[in-house]
């Protein structure tokens, strides 16, 4: 079965793709308003928002820079993993009622419609749509980046198209990308993440059994390999130190309750009792797959360490070496579906909310209303967006590599400092202001892009994007309460109060 | 009773504190790993010593972590619930857990008590099953308390009322 190996990966994945176009056609007969190609309707049930959150959350990057960064740093970057379990716990304490109930009563299709209303203000929705736009773009740059590096390996490993270009990936991913995002809007996106979440987990399920059997002694030979070479790398907080780790524990839990991607998917479910039921499932699925970013990881390092396998040219090359040299043909062709699902579960979700921003948010900061013919518009929006993030991750492939590095960076970073005070806390707080808001949204994209722009750094590793966060935090709490208080509409307050 | 918001506040001051405490410490050299000698693109984090000046500050850190996320809860759960005992104990556990962690980490860096599980070292053994998985005590009360503290009948008819409201205002508009 070896010399199929790249065959079976290419099958793998161009059925996976033919699903994925089969759930656009599906779902463009179910999308017939804005509210559906935004909202789906708001008529989503707990398993689809569940497997949706968990997908969006692990793009690409849990599948080759996760295990890359095990490879390099040791455990450091399982408090990026370990974070999930009070991260989802906070997420859905804040964000899982509150955004469903405020969605429904204002009747909103997009989180700055949510955030104009909550405060009142029109300048904070508009700042928060640019700050999202801004984020959506480097991130959508490097899921298409990475889609594309994904589609030329097999392209070229397969020989089908020996010299297929960078360019012509791009191309073609975008295409890909756009076709059943422009098709069936948020509603397909959702239900192919439920067949993205459901491949990744059955993925890492299959990775992970293999990685126990690569060593004889099973996975205690493979810590004490690691153990007898760098004690700390297989300690707690791996190489690079408990100051890192903790930054990183922060960011990525309660950060992800600022992330637009996932939290939108609250305000899409058919009811807000279907929360309860999503976040234990969210909470499974994601523990799951991640185990492939860890299992992958400690692996190949102990693999390269005792001389087993020569020494990698790039961390991130890790899981496509174990994938070609330790994984059954057909695990391999399910974990590259996993991939590029992965990645497209990312992608997708990102598109849908930027071209929500695009046609609806920023028209209403600047002309007081959205754009007329919304659904068409939003449409023309995701083929628009996509075609800037395709540009944009051609333009840094070929001149400046570490632009969208920076702006992927930015987004999470920019995401996680502005929305964890504006939205999460805010929303669930009566005190919050709109001064505030707008404050703490400018300190948040001024910080970040300052911090990566001109590569500051925080003594023992801790992480820009976490200082930012609690920085924006800080001054969104203080500013709230030395500030004058808005007046509250007495619905509002209600809401908040439920 | 202390308001959230307030432990919130109080919390994030503290946080911007010890931050702020990391520019006058002295970095040591390989603090956060330092390349492989033989292996190019790996790390190697050496002894764990290197945390000696600053492990203690890490568990503060820690430990204001895991209380901002404990009273970002409460914050969410809201003023006029009581998320009870589970709550409390699960609190309890969770920071109990972390001060564990550290101090496993910090007796087996000065050589007084090693300890491996399997070979996996006993700080890795309790990030792994203790700050992973704890907090399914709080997805717990989320979960199976949901219809008297997140989202109870009470609630549900208020919200109904209010979308009544609006629907009517909207009516006589």
């Amino acid at each position: 079965m070896e010399e199929y190996r790249n065959i079976i990966t290419l099958s793998f994945v161009g059925f996976y793709m033919v699903v994925c176009l089969g759930i656009g056609v599906w779902a463009m007969k179910r999308t017939s308003s804005a509210k559906d190609f935004f909202m789906a309707g708001r008529n989503v049930g707990a398993i689809v928002t569940a497997l949706a959150v968990f997908s969006s959350s692990l793009s690409g990057f849990g599948f080759v820079g996760g295990p890359g960064l095990v490879y390099s740093m040791g455990l450091s970057s399982i408090w990026m993993i370990i974070c999930a379990g009070i991260g989802y716990g906070v997420s859905w304490f804040l964000n899982g009622k509150r955004l469903r109930l405020f969605a429904e009563y204002f009747d909103s299709i997009s989180l700055p419609d949510v955030v104009t209303k909550r405060y009142n203000s029109t300048a904070a929705g508009g700042l928060i749509a640019i700050a999202i736009l801004l984020g959506v773009l480097g991130y959508l740059a490097t899921q298409i980046l990475a889609m594309s590096a994904v589609v030329q390996s097999i392209l070229q490993s397969t020989q089908l198209i020996p010299e297929a270009t960078m360019m012509a990936c791009v191309i073609f991913s975008t295409v890909f990308l756009v076709i059943y995002c422009v098709a069936g809007g948020v509603i397909a996106s959702l239900y192919t993440d439920l067949v993205q979440g459901t491949i990744m987990v059955f993925a890492a399920i299959g990775i992970f059994i293999t990685t126990l059997f690569v060593f004889d002694g099973g996975p205690t030979e493979v810590v004490m390999t690691l153990f007898e070479d760098d004690h700390e790398s297989v300690n707690a907080f791996g190489t690079f130190g408990i100051i890192g780790c903790l930054s990183w524990f922060l960011l990525f839990g309660l950060g992800g309750a600022g992330q637009p991607h996932l939290i939108t998917k609250f305000m899409m479910t058919k009811s807000i009792e279907d929360s309860k039921k999503s976040m234990p499932l969210a909470f499974l699925t994601f523990s799951i797959a991640a185990l492939l970013w860890i299992s992958i990881g400690l692996v190949m390092r102990a693999l390269v360490i005792s001389g087993q396998h020569p020494e990698l040219a790039s961390a991130d090359g890790a899981a496509p070496a174990f994938l070609q040299f330790f994984t059954h043909p057909i695990l391999a062709g399910i974990v590259f579906a996993a991939l590029f699902a992965a990645i497209m579960s990312t992608a997708d979700a990102f598109l849908n909310i930027g071209s929500a921003v695009l046609v609806h948010d920023i028209p209403k900061t600047i002309i007081g209303r959205p754009l007329k013919n919304e659904l068409q518009m939003a449409r023309l929006a995701t083929l628009i967006l996509a075609s800037i993030a395709a540009i944009f991750s051609l333009h840094t492939y070929y001149n400046s590599k570490e632009l969208v590095g920076i702006l992927g960076a930015f987004g999470w970073g920019t995401f996680a400092s502005a929305l964890v005070p504006v939205v999460a806390i805010g929303f669930n707080w009566k005190r919050a202001t709109s001064t505030a808001a707008c404050t703490a949204i400018i300190i948040s994209l001024f910080l970040n892009l300052v911090l990566k722009v001109f590569g500051i750094t925080i003594p023992f590793g801790f992480d820009g994007s976490a200082f930012a966060m609690i920085i924006s935090t800080l001054i969104f709490l203080l500013v709230s309460y030395l500030g004058p208080q808005d007046q509250m509409d007495e619905d509002l307050e209600a809401l908040i109060e439920i | 009773m202390v308001r959230a918001d307030r432990l919130v506040l109080l919390i994030v001051i503290l946080m911007t504190g010890v931050i702020g405490s990391f520019w006058f410490f002295d970095v040591s050299p390989g603090q956060t790993g330092f390349p492989h000698p033989e292996i190019g693109k790996m790390l190697k984090g050496g002894d764990a010593s290197r945390h000696d000046g600053i492990l203690a500050v890490g568990w503060v850190l820690g430990l204001l972590i895991q209380l901002l996320n404990l009273a970002l809860i409460l914050l969410g759960a809201g003023p006029k619930r009581k998320l009870g005992p589970w709550f409390v104990w699960g609190s309890i556990l969770y920071l109990g857990i972390w001060t564990t962690l550290a101090a496993a980490y910090g007796l087996a860096a000065s050589g007084i008590w090693e300890n491996n599980w399997s070979g996996y070292p006993l700080p890795t053994i309790v990030a792994m099953f203790g700050i992973w998985l704890t907090p399914l005590v709080f997805m717990g009360i989320y979960y199976f308390r949901f219809d008297k503290l997140v989202y109870s009948a009470a609630d549900k008819k208020k919200f109904e009322a209010i979308l009544a409201k609006r629907t009517q205002a909207r009516g006589d508009m």
